[in-house]
């Protein structure tokens, strides 16, 4: 595996499936992004990793579209997705786990999974997910999402966007909140889809899972890239990440 | 209580079905267009006369009786709707609901005023087509057979709506964009077109309500400015927005108005405003309302 990033930027090793370029956002005036550089190879774990209001989620609302506000260059697999609608960015194979989860109340758990419509043949069977997620199974019939436990919610949430056929995910702190043991089956979860070639790209801000499941990392601080390294060196850039994520 | 009164009684809870037939219709409307467009939809008055005039424009001039006027009316005021909403409405959502209510107002206004410019404030007549004519004696009540109609086409479209919102998975992904429309759109959901449907569908309700009250009440202008109030009052009372409140409360404030004729008339056009400020004070999201 490469080692930095910035040795391999020509992307020949691998196919790079997103490519962020100098991408400014606002908040009504409020500029949060100032010039995001970041790039995605098929079938990597990326994280994006910084303190609270650094500009991950923003990033991420970029990508795929919700964030309003926005300059500079998305490429997505060779289209510039900057100026289309989410619904068709979500199309093109891009999936978003939030950070609120959005998970729907008023529509039963097994209306939750089924929500998102299946853009092509190649998404994970019912039977697959509860495979993955063997808990969600036994609540298939409850009659209303917010009465999933937050670990049950984030499954789920990680669930319906697996059975789509999307192998591009943004997944947006998927363990804030949760008990180690669902973090750990969350990691798992991970490693499977990269076996299976997914594309993710991560917000997170607990170093111990993020280190156990990426193949890169970029720090994020004031609405920019200001670090990256490969996974393999993350044990030596400890305390300097630990910095980062510090208030 | 003595046979008179029975039939009294009997004779005011019909006609209180019948209001509210069109009641619920109108509200189910309000409750569909605010839950997906967060808009109060000042309109459904105006819309509802709408569609009663053009009952009454496609049969002058096209030959088209009740029966095409019924299927083919609600629909011209559904894509009216949809042509309002893509060039009205879109540069509102983001902003402040009161300016929906403002425009929606406003454009109430001027279709009500073409409308008295061209037609005039008086009523016009339209006839109760002849296969509806008479009436069946139900022993304590005579049941005209067009009122009957009324109410069976309201409950069969009521129940098919409440159907459809609740247990398709069309209806899921309408529940699912009005709790969250960001985030079904990342799902891959076109929500924008969902919402211009949605108000479309939502007048075309009005338009409906108005052609079967154009038999009944004269076409007129300002037909649709009263029951406008009542029908904003049967919305708050069973909860902004809830489909079912819409529904249940409608029937129920018909019934309470057509009752309070027989026991204390004074109050039958003022007792269904006392409902609404009892319920605002007890449960101030309404009977059905979600409890934000």
């Amino acid at each position: 595996m490469e080692q930095l990033l910035e040795n391999t930027a020509d992307g020949t090793a691998a196919a790079v499936d997103l490519e962020v370029s100098d991408l400014n956002a606002w908040y009504g005036e409020s500029h949060v992004l100032h010039g995001m550089n970041l790039t995605v190879r098929k079938g990597e774990l990326v994280t994006l990793m910084g303190r609270n209001g650094a500009g991950k989620s923003t990033t991420l609302n970029c990508i795929n579209g919700l964030m309003r506000k926005r300059k500079g260059r998305i490429q997505f697999r060779g289209t510039d997705i900057l100026r289309m609608a989410p619904e068709r960015i979500a199309r093109m194979g891009i999936a978003t786990c939030p950070e609120d989860r959005a998970i729907f109340s008023s529509l039963t758990v097994g209306e939750n999974l089924h929500l998102p419509p299946l853009l092509n043949e190649r998404g994970m069977s019912v039977e697959e997910i509860f495979d993955l997620f063997p808990n969600l199974r036994d609540r298939l019939g409850t009659a209303s999402g917010a009465k999933l436990s937050g670990g049950e919610q984030q499954m789920l949430a990680i669930a319906r966007i697996l059975r789509t056929g999307a192998d591009f995910l943004l997944l947006d702190e998927p363990t804030e909140g949760l008990a180690p043991i669902i973090i750990d089956q969350i990691a798992a979860t991970l490693k499977i889809l990269g076996e299976r070639g997914y594309t993710v790209l991560l917000v997170e801000q607990n170093f111990r899972f993020a280190q156990s499941v990426a193949d890169r990392h970029y720090m994020v601080d004031e609405g920019r890239i200001v670090d990256q390294f490969s996974n393999d060196l993350s044990d030596q850039m400890k305390q300097k990440i630990e910095k980062y994520l510090s208030l | 209580m003595d046979h008179l009164s029975i039939q009294l009684i009997a004779g005011q809870v019909l006609i209180g079905i019948i209001n509210g037939s069109f009641y619920a219709l109108l509200a189910l409307g309000l409750a569909i267009i605010f839950g997906m467009l967060n808009i109060v939809n000042f309109m459904q008055g105006a819309l509802y006369m709408l569609g009663a005039f053009m009952a009454y424009i496609v049969g002058e001039h096209l030959g088209i009786g009740y029966w095409g006027a019924l299927i083919v009316c609600p629909i011209l005021v559904g894509l009216f709707g949809i042509v309002l909403e893509r060039v009205f409405f879109r540069a509102i959502y983001d902003i402040d609901p009161v300016y929906g209510l403002l425009l929606t107002f406003g454009l109430a206004i001027i279709i009500e005023g073409i409308f008295r410019i061209i037609f005039g404030s008086a009523g016009i007549p339209y006839s109760i087509p002849d296969s509806l004519r008479g009436g069946i004696n139900l022993g304590f009540v005579f049941l005209p057979y067009y009122r009957g109609w009324v109410v069976l086409v309201s409950l069969v479209v009521c129940l098919g709506t409440w159907l459809a919102i609740e247990k398709t998975p069309i209806g899921a992904r309408l529940r699912a964009a009005t709790e969250n429309p960001g985030a079904v759109r990342t799902f891959g959901i076109n929500v924008p077109l969902m919402v211009t449907c949605t108000y479309g569908f939502g007048v075309a309700l009005a338009g409906l309500a108005g052609v079967m009250a154009a038999p009944i009440y004269s076409v007129s202008p300002q037909m649709g400015t009263s029951i406008l109030i009542v029908t904003f009052a049967v919305v708050v009372i069973g909860g902004l927005g809830s489909i079912v409140g819409a529904i249940v409360a409608g029937y129920g404030l018909g019934i309470i108005e057509g009752l309070t004729k027989v026991f204390f008339p004074e109050a039958s056009s003022t007792v269904v405003f006392v409902a609404m400020a009892i319920i605002l004070l007890l449960r101030p999201k309404g009977l059905f309302g979600r409890m934000a």
